[in-house]
């Protein structure tokens, strides 16, 4: 399982194995901010960002974010 | 604490003790506030940046009084709960940088209680503010609040009720302890661990410091005492209190193009209708939605399908484009592509705001019981 949310210390409280920064408390996901398509490609990240998160191992340490990691 | 740090602080210390009774300055302290509690707005103005007022801004004018002579709040920092988790580094050091321009012998934050979001936030302030400007920082929440754990040691966290119900009496607590820590010499207790008051006696969460003293029995025969009330299940203290939450096994990586994926919100994302029965806050229930029904095509979704039940965050941004609680339809694409082995048809849906740790841990089971059930491999889990 991964997490996407934009409050990670309570996940990595909790022990959830891999945690991925969401962009904001009202829009996990996107960012309502952007032009439609620059949000549907960010959108496209996140979900992109947590397939190779399932793919790779766990580590409840570790916040990732779409780039990298914290 | 560096030894510059720790002389600097005794200067400080002994400066302003002799300037105080020279000329009977007030002790001067600085108070940290959400949007809401600040008078600024609710949900809708969770995403403004610091406001700085001088003087105590709505239950800064009780805990004013509460503190009594000699104690001054001498200024009010604001910021929206949305604004500081955006990022709580930078936001902490920001309000930092407000905070020190007061000159503060005492920073208080709150009291959050149970809300997840300005609990993080005070307790963050009150760690920067502790590290940096050496002063003590006193917060309170509820015991659920997830800043609890991660912050107990970093500040002093009073425990307070869930809801401002009882404001007066936890801020009555915070304003004891705060007299506590700043009529007694504050380096004196911080280089010996002496005349900090307990947790226990002043009602807040214990810092996990561990501090050496004698008492009239061996461990030996506190050990034995304390099975011994056990086995006759009378009431004992335990010494060490166990941590909460138990390890989990983390599950090995899985390759998603031949995997069954779901997705999962406890995003609160529901009919409109709330035909799940979500409470807004401290819900306690779950549900599961066919997503062809529930998340038709673009061409004939509407926003007036949905609804959010959460009183957590402002769901606007979420009802506009549903894709930003649940990328359900780039997990389509992903799956018509092939990057996705199947998506489940299924999507979970819960209402996380505020629900007691062993009702989470109980739907937590029984969601991974149908995920199991229906073979999946991988779960996307998004929260607000």
């Amino acid at each position: 399982m991964v997490q996407i949310t934009p409050v990670p210390t309570v996940a990595r409280m909790v022990g959830v194995g891999r945690i991925l920064r969401g962009k904001s408390v009202t829009s996990p996901c996107g960012d309502p901010t952007l032009p439609v398509e620059a949000e549907n490609m960010l959108i496209h990240k996140y979900v992109k960002r947590a397939l190779e998160l399932l793919a790779s191992p766990a580590d409840s340490e570790i916040i990732y974010t779409i780039e990298g990691r914290e | 604490m560096t030894t510059p740090a720790v002389l600097s602080y005794l200067l400080r210390s002994i400066n302003y003790r002799f300037a105080r009774e020279a000329k009977q300055l007030n002790y001067r302290v600085v108070h940290y506030l959400n949007q809401f509690f600040g008078q600024v707005g609710g949900e809708d103005k969770a995403d403004i940046p610091f406001v700085i007022k001088e003087g105590p801004i709505g239950p800064g004018v009780l805990l004013s009084q509460l503190l009594g002579d000699g104690i001054e709040v001498v200024g009010t920092i604001i910021c929206g709960d949305n604004y500081f988790s955006n990022n709580p580094e930078e936001s902490s050091l920001e309000a930092l940088g407000h905070i020190e321009k007061f000159s503060p012998d005492l920073f208080i934050a709150g009291p959050a209680f149970e809300a997840g979001r300005y609990g993080v936030s005070c307790g963050a302030v009150c760690k920067r503010v502790s590290e940096r400007l050496n002063i003590p920082a006193i917060t309170g929440m509820y015991h659920e609040n997830p800043g609890v754990d991660i912050y107990r040691s970093d500040a002093f966290i009073v425990e307070t009720g869930n809801s401002a119900g009882k404001m007066k009496d936890d801020l009555a607590k915070i304003a004891r302890l705060s007299k506590s820590l700043l009529y007694k010499e504050w380096a004196d207790k911080f280089l010996t661990g002496d005349g900090v008051g307990s947790p226990e006696e002043y009602g807040y969460f214990s810092r996990g410091i561990v501090k050496n003293e004698y008492v009239s029995k061996t461990v030996a025969t506190r050990m034995v005492d304390m099975l011994l009330h056990k086995l006759k299940g009378e009431e004992f203290n335990t010494e060490l209190t166990l941590p909460k939450f138990e390890s989990i096994e983390l599950p090995a990586p899985i390759n998603p193009k031949n995997s069954t994926i779901a997705v999962v919100s406890d995003g609160g994302l529901c009919r409109k209708g709330n035909d799940a029965g979500f409470s807004g806050r401290g819900n306690k229930v779950w549900t599961y939605y066919h997503i062809d029904e529930f998340f038709k095509d673009l061409g004939s979704r509407s926003n007036d399908d949905y609804q959010v039940v959460h009183t957590g965050y402002f769901s606007v941004n979420v009802i506009d484009n549903i894709n930003r609680l649940v990328p359900i339809d780039v997990m389509r694409e992903y799956e018509s592509e092939g990057y996705i082995g199947n998506l489940l048809p299924i999507f979970i849906s819960t209402s996380g705001n505020a629900t007691v740790a062993k009702e989470c841990q109980r739907m937590g089971q029984e969601m991974a019981e149908m995920l199991r059930i229906n073979n999946v491999d991988g779960v996307i889990l998004t929260s607000t």
